[in-house]
């Protein structure tokens, strides 16, 4: 199940919604629990099994680790396979293979696999709850619907924030559903359907449009346009739907870390991956770079640190080149920019002509990163990085076409408002401090609401030029 | 305060920690913050209030979806149980068409000369509206490979089979209608490159001895004083259907001379604004006006022009033959049209929607045309065998749109269950 779509919001969540608002606190985990599995059996009852093998998996794993400490290495090591292992098969198996058969050594087949909905995001929560109970962060949990509730807790489950148990395990056992929570709950999880419905959707559809194409049959133009297209689509579409998921987690209680800090404000790579999927960056450096030395040892090996750990975040986006080649180019930015101490960049350079210049760097890296990340191929990838830099040339006869095709005032309109929502403009907009403020801001979220089911309404019109009848 | 007072007292039913608490210096913005989230929880179950049981949507002409069952027929568990649901709540909820339409207008409102959606297009200028399959080439992927050289060929077969069973094989072929409509939007907006479809008519035309017409020019001309096409729906007007009518009877004379063309000027002329694209069917907005999803007031203000609407006493003369009076003809059959005037020839006709308007004026020319209605995107001649057998008609007419013409790649597809 989708949060855009119509039997979530109109049937999941409203049933839900009552379940909870009026039964006693003491009921609301289960029926969470309850409710989160349906939530992903809803589209993919099978693969419920695999969230439930992951989380029985881990329960084990983690009481075995907190009797038998002595083991606890070996134990370690054994929990984090078995849950690995499920993502390993589902996302990477055929990858490797292609990439196996390629060196033609022998052949493997290719196995048909359907990827389950969100392992990645379960599989890390699950092993973020294993890895606090090793370095015994935290208490293991012995109550195994509260741990259940926690990996699978439907708000976070299919696209994060990645939560790690430390930041939640007090919340499952003590937490109220109050007004101030259910309000301000409410209107993100509205910021968040708008911004996905309104501003992602439509910004998408031009850079599916533009990225349809050959790279040598597009004027270069269109090719900034696609990949600022494609820049705005992928914020806007992630954002929106970790608005949407800790608005839900507010409404029910819970408050979740927040995941995007207005990226693409950022003046350096660093900062960058300060403000960008703030939960999965987070969740690398605690479980990854840290326990690797961090930038505790040498330069070198701080330098190897980065390198592993944007290496392993390329891997964990997606099964292909072109994730990877994304995760080492952020991981290449990052290396250098430690190398030329951004700190004292940040310090340094701070008058207005500097903090512009600083900030266009940025913006370029992670756009020509996201041209690489959207791209089917790494030889599209740099046909099409050719042609924005002027260098694959274009002939006018193979350009099919204008400008007209890809953008009008309407999406002309969704870019400035992709522009104006990036930056930290809106930031005390639910503030609610002034009732002129508030009563502006209510009734324009509600129609933002009114109008984003009328694009989800849109989704579902299938009409056909001859009867189906 | 005193209504918020008593507001506090009643059962503590609703379990949201200080949902009744106003208390508060802001106790103002906090009562429309409760307004907001009411409203919110309203609006949340408004879609699922009434749902749409019908079977049919004839906006979208199709099927809506079915209620899921927990079994299938072969008592399987249906593991698409949940997208089933969704898809039969989404084609069902509560106001779904007002806000299909709500989300057309503020899409294509602020547009100042074209609306895209999908891979239609909308000429708000010229208040005409396109759709990518008749427009070519996106029906033809560019990075597909066409074969232009076998539907040559199977209409090379079907003609010899023709010659041998004493049967005169002639296929009308009509234009694209972005050709003649859309010529406002500016190249490289919509229109690419050549269709396949006129490389396959090309093609044909060079190297079989079939009989084809494509009145692509005569059509040209006739458009430049009345138009033959409708803006609003992708159907030749009754001037199109004429103008091909005319050039296919015209080819049709040099076989059988005796074969006259009804005139024109003895029809009764009339205008409306409205789409009428078969006798049989009521004017409408148009197919893809219809299918564009935009408010009913809003398709009301493209309809902009008149179209000539063609009207005959000869009509009354004309006998016949629906499906209710043969209902077991044939599964394709639509009508058999009798005109004793006609000259003495049996027609069939394997047509699809374009022939609709055809029949304003081809039954007139024969004694007897049997109309059989096709899909538009598959044409299986061997389930026509039989029929144009024993039916053995002198002249034989195959009706398609250019677009349609790859289906004579599969004209002699062995389809299951057919011999």
């Amino acid at each position: 199940m989708l949060f855009s779509s119509i039997t979530f919001i109109f049937v999941f969540l409203p049933i839900l919604l009552a379940l909870c608002f009026l039964t006693k606190q003491k009921y609301h985990n289960i029926i969470l629990l309850l409710a989160s599995i349906l939530f992903y059996a809803f589209g993919e009852p099978k693969y419920v099994l695999i969230m439930l093998s992951i989380i029985l998996i881990s329960y084990i794993g983690t009481l075995l680790i907190d009797k038998f400490r002595s083991f606890k290495k070996p134990l370690l090591i054994l929990t984090i396979i078995s849950n690995l292992s499920f993502l390993i098969y589902f996302k990477y198996f055929n990858f490797i293979v292609e990439n196996f058969n390629s060196l033609n050594i022998f052949h493997i087949d290719l196995i048909k696999i359907v990827m389950p909905i969100g392992i990645s995001f379960y599989t890390f929560q699950a092993l973020s709850y294993v890895l606090d109970v090793y370095k015994e962060e935290v208490k293991v949990q012995k109550n195994l619907y509260k741990l259940a509730l926690y990996i699978c807790l439907f708000p976070q489950l299919v696209a994060g924030p990645i939560i790690k148990y430390h930041d939640i395990a007090d919340q499952i056992d003590s937490r109220e559903i109050d007004f101030d929570k259910v309000n301000i709950g409410v209107k993100r999880f509205i910021i968040g359907l708008s911004k996905k419905m309104l501003i992602a959707n439509t910004l998408g559809l031009v850079a599916d449009k533009i990225f349809a194409q050959s790279p040598d049959t597009l004027p270069h133009l269109i090719t900034w346009l696609g990949a600022f297209s494609y820049t705005f689509q992928l914020y806007f579409d992630f954002s929106g739907y970790s608005d949407m998921a800790i608005g839900l987690g507010l409404i029910f209680g819970f408050k979740f870390m927040e995941n995007f800090n207005y990226p693409y404000i950022s003046k350096s790579i660093t900062e960058f991956w300060r403000r960008w999927h703030i939960s999965l960056s987070t969740w690398f450096k605690n479980y990854v770079y840290i326990p690797l030395g961090g930038n505790k040892g040498s330069k070198l090996s701080t330098i190897r640190n980065l390198g592993f750990v944007f290496l392993l975040t390329g891997i964990w986006h997606g099964a292909a080149w072109t994730f990877i080649v994304w995760g080492i180019w952020h991981g290449a930015f990052i290396i250098i920019e430690k190398l030329v101490n951004i700190k004292e960049i940040d310090e340094k350079y701070t008058k207005i002509w500097q903090l512009i210049l600083r900030h266009i760097y940025c913006i370029l890296i992670f756009t020509i990163g996201w041209v690489i990340f959207r791209s089917e191929t790494l030889n599209y990838a740099v046909n099409y990085i050719a042609n924005m830099f002027f260098i694959l040339p274009v002939n006018e006869s193979d350009v099919v076409y204008d400008i007209g095709y890809y953008v009008d005032v309407y999406e002309i309109i969704m870019f400035v408002s992709a522009i104006l929502c990036s930056m930290p403009l809106f930031k005390n907009i639910l503030d609610g401090k002034t009732l002129y403020k508030n009563i502006c801001v209510n009734i324009w979220l509600l129609l933002l609401f009114v109008l984003s089911t009328s694009a989800i309404a849109m989704n579902t019109y299938n009409p056909f030029i001859y009867f189906r009848f | 305060m005193t209504l918020l007072r008593n507001l506090e007292k009643l059962p503590n039913m609703i379990k949201i920690k200080n949902f009744f608490n106003l208390r508060n210096s802001n106790n103002v913005i906090k009562f429309t913050d409760r307004i907001f989230v009411i409203i919110f929880l309203v609006l949340l179950v408004i879609p699922v209030f009434k749902i749409n049981m019908s079977d049919k949507s004839m906006d979208e002409n199709r099927y809506l979806a079915k209620f899921p069952l927990l079994y299938n027929e072969e008592r399987k568990f249906n593991s698409r149980i949940g997208s089933d649901f969704n898809d039969w709540l989404s084609d069902r909820f509560f106001l779904r068409y007002e806000l299909i339409k709500l989300n057309r207008l503020y899409s294509c409102v602020p547009n100042i000369n074209y609306c895209l959606w999908n891979k239609d297009v909308f000429d708000k200028k010229n208040n005409v509206l396109g759709t990518y399959r008749f427009f070519g080439l996106t029906d033809f992927d560019k990075k597909k490979k066409y074969d232009i050289k076998k539907p040559a060929e199977n209409i090379q077969k079907l003609n010899d089979w023709c010659k041998q069973n004493n049967i005169k094989l002639y296929i009308l072929i009509v234009p694209r209608q972005s050709d003649f409509i859309i010529y406002n939007i500016p190249n490289r907006l919509y229109k690419t490159s050549e269709d396949i479809g006129e490389k396959i008519v090309k093609y044909a035309k060079e190297h079989t001895d079939a009989n084809i017409i494509y009145p692509y020019e005569e059509m040209k001309e006739a458009n430049k004083t009345t138009p033959v096409f409708f803006k609003t729906d992708h159907h030749w007007t009754q001037t199109g259907a004429y103008v091909g009518y005319k050039a296919l009877v015209q080819e049709i004379k040099k076989d059988f001379p005796d074969i006259n063309i009804v005139d024109i000027s003895e029809y009764n002329k009339s205008t409306n604004k409205m789409v009428k694209i078969y006798y049989k069917s009521p004017f409408n907005y148009g197919s893809m006006l219809r299918n564009s999803g935009l408010p009913n007031w809003y398709q009301k203000r493209i309809m902009d022009t008149n179209y000539i609407y063609y009207s005959t006493p000869k009509f009354d003369n004309l006998n016949i033959l629906n499906k209710s009076d043969l209902p077991d003809f044939n599964e394709n059959f639509d009508c058999i049209y009798k005109y004793d005037k006609g000259a003495n020839k049996k027609v069939l006709l394997i047509g699809n929607s374009y022939t609709g308007n055809l029949m304003e004026f081809l039954p007139f020319s024969f004694k007897e045309v049997l109309s059989l209605s096709d899909n538009y995107r598959k044409l299986y001649f061997n389930k026509y065998e039989k029929l144009v057998q024993s039916y053995k008609p002198d002249i034989m007419i195959i009706n398609i749109h250019t677009v349609n013409m790859v289906i004579f790649n599969n004209l002699y597809k062995k389809v299951k269950g057919e011999e």
